[in-house]
C-alpha cells in the first residue's frame, strides 16, 4: 500500500469488543488495520458479524475493551469523554442508514446543525451549509424541510451535514440500506466523487454491489476481520487534499 | 489534552461556555418546542394554572380586602348600638334624645327605633295595601312589619331614597300619620311609584307614604319593613316594652370608642345604666384575622395548583426526552456535549415555565379585572406577583427541567441511533 509515510486516520491494533452480558459477547476481537488519508473503504459482513460495533468504536461512539484505537495518530483510550465528543464532532462525519434529519429544521439548518457542534462561529454556517449542499446537487433545496425531499435527497442532505464541517473521516453506515437501485446509484455516485476529491471514506454495508465501489473491502465475520479485498487502485497521495483543501 | 488534541487536529478551541454556545442551544430549545406547539402549550397549561391561580388568588384577595376594609371602616367601626334597658314604663330615651348624642364630637348621625309590634299595648300589628288613603281597606294583609324610627334613626340606618323622600322633624314633631317604605315591602305591597298619594294601612288607619326606601347600609332587614314617625308610634301604639327601643350612632372613623363612653352619659346623666352600649369590635383586629385566614387558605391552593403545574412540566419534559431518543442520538454523534444536550432540554423547560407564568399573570390578572368590573368592585392588582409570576414560572421551569434533562444528557449515541 502506498503512502504508508503518512500518519493513518484509523489505526486498529488488535481492537476488541466484549459485551459484559450476561453473557459476555464478543463483538469484535484482534482487529488489526490501517486506513490512510484519502483512501475509500467498506466494511462487509453478514447480520452479527461485528459490523455497526467497528462503525460505533472507528466514529469514536463507543471504546474497545480491548487493543488500542488511534484515530489520526491520536490514542481515543486516552480521552476523556468530552474530548471524544469534541473530536467526533471535528473531525468524523456521519451519514446513517435512516438519514436521521430533524423533521422541523430545513436541509439548510440540518446541514448547520453538523456545523453548530463541530465549533463553527455562528455566522460562518450558513454559507458553509450552502456550499456542501451544492457539492452534493441540492443548491435548490436549501429550505426544504425533509418531507418534501426525496428519498435519495434526504440522504444527500446528511451526507452534506457529514462533510460539511470538513471531515478527517466521512463514515457512512448503510448509506443505502433504505434506498432503490436508482437512488443508490444516485447517492454512490455523490460519496464517490468525494473520495475522488481526496476525502477518506469508510462505508459499512451488507451490499456486495456498494462495497465494490469502495478500493479496499474489510470483511468481517464473528467479530475477526477475515480478509481484505481490494478492489481499485488507492487514489494517489499526490490527490489527497480534502474538501475544500483548507484542512 | 484537550488543546493539544485541538492543536493537533486544528479544531477550534472551546473552554467552558461561549456567547455563541449560549445562542445556539437557546435556538435549538426554541425550535425544538416550537415543532409541537400544541404539546408545549399543554406542557405550558399546568404552569399558567398555578401561576395564574396565584396572582389571580392574591388579586381577587386584595380585591376582597380592599372591600372588607371598606366595610370595616365605613359601616362596622362607626357604629355604635344603644339598648333602653331601663325598667321605666316609658322609652329610656329622652325626647331630644338625637340632639344630645349628636353634640357628641364624632357623631354624624343618632336616631332611635323600635318594632311597633314589641310595643306595651301588643298585639300583632296587620299591614294591608290600597291605592289613596279615601279607597276602601283592603282586606288583604301582609306579613310586613312597621318601624318606629326618628328622622334621625333613618339617616343612621344609611337610608337611599328611591322615590319620594324622607319624614323630616315636622312630621316628627307634628306625630304625622306618613310612612316610608322599604323597596320589598313596597314590591309587596304593589306599590311602585308615589304618584295619587299612595296609603298603607296599619290596622286599618291610613299612613301616606312619602318614600320608598331602595336600600339602607346599616339595616338591610328595613326593607321589608313600614317606618313611621316615633311619635307618631308612641300615640297610636304606645311605648315599646323594655328592652325595645334602640338607638343607632353613626361615628367618624375612630371617634367609636369614645362615644361608646360618653352616650350613656349624655342621654340621662342621672341613670346611664338605663343604656346598654355596644361598641364596635376593633376593626383592625378582626380585618386583619380575615385577611390572614382568606390569604393563607388561597394561597395553600396556589402552591398547590404550582406543584401540580411543576409535575406536568416535568412529564411532559420526560416524555419529549423518551421520544427523541433518537434525535439526541444524533446530536450526540455530532458532536453535543451531554452538557450541551441537558441544558437544551433545560433550557426548553426553562421557556415552557417563563412562557406559562407570563400567560398565566396575564390571564390572571384579566380575570381579576372583570371580576371586578362585574361586582362593581375596585380591582386591586398587587404588582409584586405579577412582576414575580415569569420568574417563579422560570424556576418552576428550571426545577422541573432537571430531572429530564439529566435522561437526556444520559443518552448513550450508540443505542438511540439503532433506535
Amino acid at each position: 500500500m502506498t503512502g504508508s509515510h503518512r500518519v493513518p486516520v484509523v489505526s486498529f491494533d488488535e481492537v476488541g469488543k466484549i459485551y459484559p452480558g450476561p453473557p459476555p459477547v464478543t463483538a469484535l476481537r484482534g482487529c488489526t488495520t490501517r486506513i490512510l488519508p484519502g483512501e475509500y473503504v467498506a466494511v462487509q459482513g453478514r447480520s452479527g458479524a461485528g459490523k455497526s460495533t467497528f462503525l460505533n468504536i472507528v466514529g469514536l461512539l463507543d471504546r474497545p475493551t480491548q487493543g488500542r484505537y488511534l484515530f489520526d495518530g491520536i490514542d481515543t483510550s486516552a480521552l476523556r469523554e468530552r474530548d471524544r465528543t469534541r473530536l467526533r464532532g471535528g473531525s468524523i462525519g456521519f451519514v446513517f442508514q435512516s438519514f436521521h434529519l430533524l423533521h422541523y429544521r430545513s436541509a439548510l439548518e440540518n446541514v448547520q446543525l453538523g456545523l453548530t457542534y463541530a465549533g463553527t462561529r455562528r455566522g460562518a454556517r450558513p454559507a458553509l451549509a450552502a456550499e456542501a449542499l451544492a457539492r452534493v446537487g441540492l443548491q435548490h433545496k436549501l429550505h426544504s424541510l425533509p418531507s418534501a425531499l426525496s428519498g435519495g435527497e434526504k440522504q444527500r442532505v446528511a451526507v452534506a451535514r457529514a462533510l460539511a464541517t470538513s471531515p478527517r473521516l466521512l463514515l457512512c453506515d448503510e448509506p443505502t440500506g433504505n434506498l432503490d437501485t436508482a437512488t443508490t446509484a444516485e447517492v454512490m455516485s455523490v460519496i464517490g466523487s468525494l473520495h475522488r476529491d481526496g476525502q477518506t471514506v469508510v462505508v459499512i454495508t451488507h451490499d456486495g454491489a456498494v462495497a465494490a465501489m469502495a478500493q479496499r473491502v474489510l470483511r468481517l465475520s464473528d467479530g475477526g476481520l477475515a480478509a481484505v479485498d481490494v478492489t481499485a487502485t488507492p487514489v494517489p497521495a499526490s490527490t489527497g487534499t480534502m474538501p475544500g483543501g483548507t484542512r | 489534552m484537550s488543546e493539544k488534541v485541538a492543536a493537533r487536529l486544528s479544531l477550534p478551541r472551546r473552554r467552558g461556555w461561549r456567547s455563541g454556545s449560549v445562542i445556539d442551544t437557546a435556538d435549538e430549545a426554541l425550535a425544538g418546542l416550537s415543532q409541537r406547539p400544541g404539546r408545549s402549550i399543554m406542557t405550558m397549561l399546568g404552569t399558567i394554572l398555578g401561576i395564574g391561580s396565584f396572582v389571580a388568588i392574591l388579586g381577587f384577595t386584595a380585591t376582597a380586602q380592599g372591600q372588607i376594609s371598606k366595610q370595616f371602616s365605613l359601616l362596622a367601626a362607626t357604629q355604635i348600638a344603644v339598648t333602653d334597658v331601663g325598667t321605666g314604663p316609658s322609652v329610656s330615651f329622652p325626647p331630644d334624645a338625637d340632639q344630645r348624642v349628636d353634640a357628641i364630637r364624632g357623631v354624624t348621625a343618632a336616631g332611635v327605633w323600635w318594632q311597633v309590634s314589641k310595643t306595651q299595648r301588643g298585639g300583632p300589628v296587620q299591614v294591608s295595601a290600597q291605592q289613596t288613603p279615601t279607597a276602601v281597606e283592603s282586606t288583604e294583609t301582609t306579613g310586613l312589619q312597621v318601624t318606629a324610627a326618628d328622622p334621625g334613626a333613618l339617616v343612621a340606618m344609611g337610608a337611599h331614597v328611591r322615590t319620594g323622600r324622607l319624614y323630616d322633624s315636622f312630621a316628627e314633631n307634628r306625630s304625622l300619620p306618613v310612612a316610608v317604605i322599604g323597596a320589598l315591602a313596597a314590591r309587596e305591597l304593589g306599590i311602585a311609584q308615589l304618584t295619587g298619594y299612595p296609603a298603607v294601612f296599619i290596622n286599618g288607619v291610613p299612613y301616606t307614604i312619602i318614600g320608598i326606601i331602595s336600600a339602607f347600609s346599616r339595616a338591610q332587614g328595613e326593607l321589608l319593613s313600614v317606618i313611621i314617625p316615633a311619635t307618631t308610634a308612641l300615640d297610636r301604639f304606645g311605648a315599646p316594652a323594655n328592652p325595645g327601643a334602640s338607638m343607632t350612632v353613626i361615628t367618624r372613623p375612630g371617634a367609636a370608642d369614645v362615644v361608646a363612653r360618653q352616650v350613656a352619659v349624655a342621654l340621662r346623666p342621672n341613670a346611664p345604666s338605663d343604656f346598654q352600649v355596644a361598641a364596635p369590635a376593633n376593626p383592625t383586629f378582626i380585618q386583619n384575622g380575615i385577611n390572614r385566614t382568606v390569604s393563607s387558605l388561597f394561597l395553600l391552593l396556589a402552591g398547590i395548583s404550582l406543584i401540580v403545574g411543576a409535575v406536568g412540566i416535568v412529564n411532559t419534559t420526560l416524555v419529549a426526552v423518551l421520544e427523541r431518543i433518537p434525535e439526541i442520538g444524533l446530536r450526540r454523534a455530532l458532536g453535543a456535549s451531554r452538557r450541551r444536550v441537558a441544558a437544551q432540554f433545560l433550557c426548553e423547560a426553562l421557556a415552557l415555565g417563563i412562557a406559562g407564568g407570563l400567560a398565566g399573570a396575564a390571564i390572571a390578572v384579566l380575570s381579576v379585572l372583570a371580576s371586578a368590573l362585574v361586582r362593581h368592585l375596585t380591582a386591586v392588582i398587587p404588582p409584586g406577583p405579577v412582576i414575580a409570576a415569569p420568574l417563579a414560572g422560570a424556576a418552576i421551569g428550571l426545577l422541573a427541567g432537571i430531572y429530564p434533562a439529566i435522561r437526556a444528557a444520559r443518552v448513550e449515541p450508540v443505542q438511540a441511533l439503532q433506535r
